[in-house]
């Protein structure tokens, strides 16, 4: 017996060992850990509302596992989107984007090591929901750079993804604004009227400033009769305000609901775990909007985030249920046969399988609990405009230098009370 | 033992093949398709088709009609850089000798340059003349379009996607507002991912 032969059996002996095999167990399971630290203490910094110190935390992204990254640009691209930083966030979610697009499919790999711990060893690949806000900030962000043809490419990709999931993202009213929006901004008369006449159906109730667009759009396209309705229904609500340039407000108030880990004990050494979304934590917003001391009629068009991300995750259920039936069984398996070879192994085994059992609750922490679009008309000569809502004190925006037919984009958020 | 040492040299070889990084020039006239996506083979054939079909356009004209290009737009769900395009038919209409091109990105420049000789700091003798720029008889313009379509949902080991790319383009008469000429071109192409991966 050579010297390599003798290392092959001295290896394979202590694998029979019990202590062996226990080290084989834990050390799978260990490298299997959940740990996020650097995005956690970016998160932490950027609630208590450090966002320099939460970008610095998150720096090149080198210390984020791979698995988590797409959280990272996630928060990096909402972070630098608040700081006002459109053209670096805009960067940052197209990596998010592009990622997405690379890792559309199932990694057997990755499948195969979560069935012994938990999801958190798969690639993290956002909700539903989040991967369309992906789309919904690049066309805010595009539209307050100005760059209008990019943010109509951002609303086509946007439609992608509610064409692929409709009974859940077809509710977000702000993003199908949005994307009338970006077309309406781009040129692209008719896209834009097609949006908007599916926002007014979503809406039920169109107000005055989508009413008048889509007057606008109807008649620059030579639809005489659909001109014509829209024309008697702006007539029922006349503007206290005939505008002249417009500003157009993205508010983002409050925060997304908490993503949490629930568990279903099956048997006494035995659970699943499931992720679920704690109630909203923030009401509606109230904000009301005044121009030179002036109350708008200005129309506003809200998503509740919350709802969506939550509607998201239940249409899921059957994939999710299907995962965790099968994580059950595979766990149970191992267990019990490593309790064939020894028992007290087999015992330990199946403590750390039933402790690890953990649901995947990572999610896109940074963003808001409600998106509102606001459309305020601006009269020539108008100084400011006042946004005042309950929780903070009230945002001064001054609108003196707008040019006639100008649209400026102002992007807003209200954290309100953070408790991280 | 032999056995092991076989899959040990195999799972090496494997290792090493995969880990090696490569780089080799293409030839930019052939053909070269990594998805279903827009890239420079279809900007390629974009510009060849468009601008012979310009060029043919003014073929056996005695003037050279003066144009200015007011580039492409982008209706696609992609980033695409259509300058790139508008370019290029620039580029091949200026090589055909056909056409006059007007640089209306350089407009300001020049603008600038102007005042800059008539403020005194350049001799009389050296200023260029002014009022003596060409007036475009015609606006080349276009837009660049796209439509992606997927398979219905179902149980499949595969994605496939369809994308259909049209590029319209068109030479409007400055004076009367008369399209003078208009040409598209169309791409469509197939893509199928595997579901499931490594």
């Amino acid at each position: 017996m050579d010297m390599r032969q003798r290392w092959y059996q001295r290896v394979y002996c202590s694998v029979c060992t019990r202590s062996g095999r226990l080290c084989v167990v834990l050390l799978c399971l260990f490298t299997m850990g959940c740990s996020t630290t650097v995005l956690d203490k970016a998160r932490l910094q950027y609630a208590s509302g450090d966002a320099q110190s939460a970008l610095q935390t998150l720096g090149d992204g080198s210390e984020v596992p791979s698995r988590d990254k797409l959280l990272y640009w996630l928060e990096r691209g909402l972070i630098l989107h608040e700081e006002g930083n459109y053209a670096e966030s805009s960067r940052e979610l197209l990596n998010a984007a592009a990622y997405l697009e690379d890792n559309d499919f199932v990694s057997i790999s990755a499948e195969a090591r979560s069935l012994l711990a938990n999801d958190w060893i798969r690639k993290y690949k956002g909700e539903y929901s989040e991967q369309l806000w992906i789309h919904t900030y690049l066309m805010m962000n595009f539209l307050s750079l100005g760059r209008y043809d990019s943010a109509a490419v951002e609303a086509r990709r946007a439609l992608e993804r509610i064409s692929d999931r409709e009974n859940v993202l077809q509710h977000d009213a702000f993003t199908r604004a949005l994307i009338g929006l970006s077309f309406e901004s781009a040129g692209q008369a008719n896209s834009a009227y097609i949006e908007y006449r599916k926002l007014a159906d979503l809406t039920g109730k169109p107000g005055h400033s989508l009413t008048s667009s889509l007057y606008a759009l109807a008649k620059s396209l030579g639809f005489d009769e659909d001109a014509r309705k829209y024309e008697r229904q702006m007539a029922q609500t006349p503007l206290t305000t005939a505008g002249h340039a417009e500003v157009v407000l993205f508010l983002a108030t409050g925060r997304l609901p908490e993503k949490i880990s629930s568990s279903l004990i099956t048997d006494y050494d035995e659970r699943v775990a499931f992720p679920q979304y704690l109630p909203d934590r923030d009401a509606p917003p109230v904000v009301t909007v005044s121009v030179d001391g002036v109350d708008c009629d200005c129309s506003v068009v809200a998503s509740n985030l919350g709802q969506l991300a939550r509607s998201s995750l239940n249409s899921r259920g059957i994939a999710l249920t299907t995962r965790l039936l099968a994580r059950a069984a595979a766990k149970d398996a191992l267990a019990d046969n490593l309790a064939k070879k020894d028992e007290v192994v087999g015992e330990i085994a199946r403590l750390l399988l039933f402790v690890l059992e953990e649901a995947d609750t990572r999610g896109w922490h940074s963003l808001p609990g409600h998106l509102s679009l606001l459309r305020v008309p601006v009269n020539k000569g108008s100084q400011e405009i006042v946004v005042k809502s309950f929780s903070t004190a009230p945002t001064i925006i001054d609108v003196s230098t707008l040019q006639a037919g100008e649209r400026r984009f102002i992007a807003m958020r209200e954290r309100g009370f953070l408790d991280f | 033992m032999k056995k092991i040492n076989g899959v040990a040299i195999a799972f090496l070889s494997l290792f090493m093949v995969v880990s090696c990084a490569t780089t080799r020039n293409i030839d930019t006239a052939q053909e070269t398709h990594y998805d279903a996506s827009y890239d420079f083979s279809d900007k390629a054939k974009i510009v060849d088709r468009l601008s012979a079909s310009l060029v043919d356009y003014a073929a056996g004209s005695t003037i050279k009609p003066v144009v200015i290009s007011y580039g492409i737009g982008n209706e696609t769900s992609e980033h695409i850089n259509t300058g790139g395009i508008s370019d290029d038919i620039r580029l091949a209409l200026i090589r055909s000798g056909q056409y006059q091109l007007l640089n209306e990105g350089q407009r300001y420049n020049i603008q600038d340059e102007s005042s800059y000789q008539q403020s005194g700091t350049v001799p009389a003798s050296q200023r260029i003349a002014q009022g003596r720029q060409l007036g475009a008889d015609y606006i080349l313009a276009g837009t660049l379009r796209s439509i992606v379509k997927k398979p219905p949902r179902s149980i499949r080991l595969v994605k496939k996607k369809l994308v259909y790319y049209s590029l319209n383009l068109e030479l409007t008469n400055t004076e009367s507002g008369a399209i003078a000429w208009a040409d598209k071109v169309e791409l469509a192409r197939e893509q199928s991912r595997p579901i499931i991966g490594w």
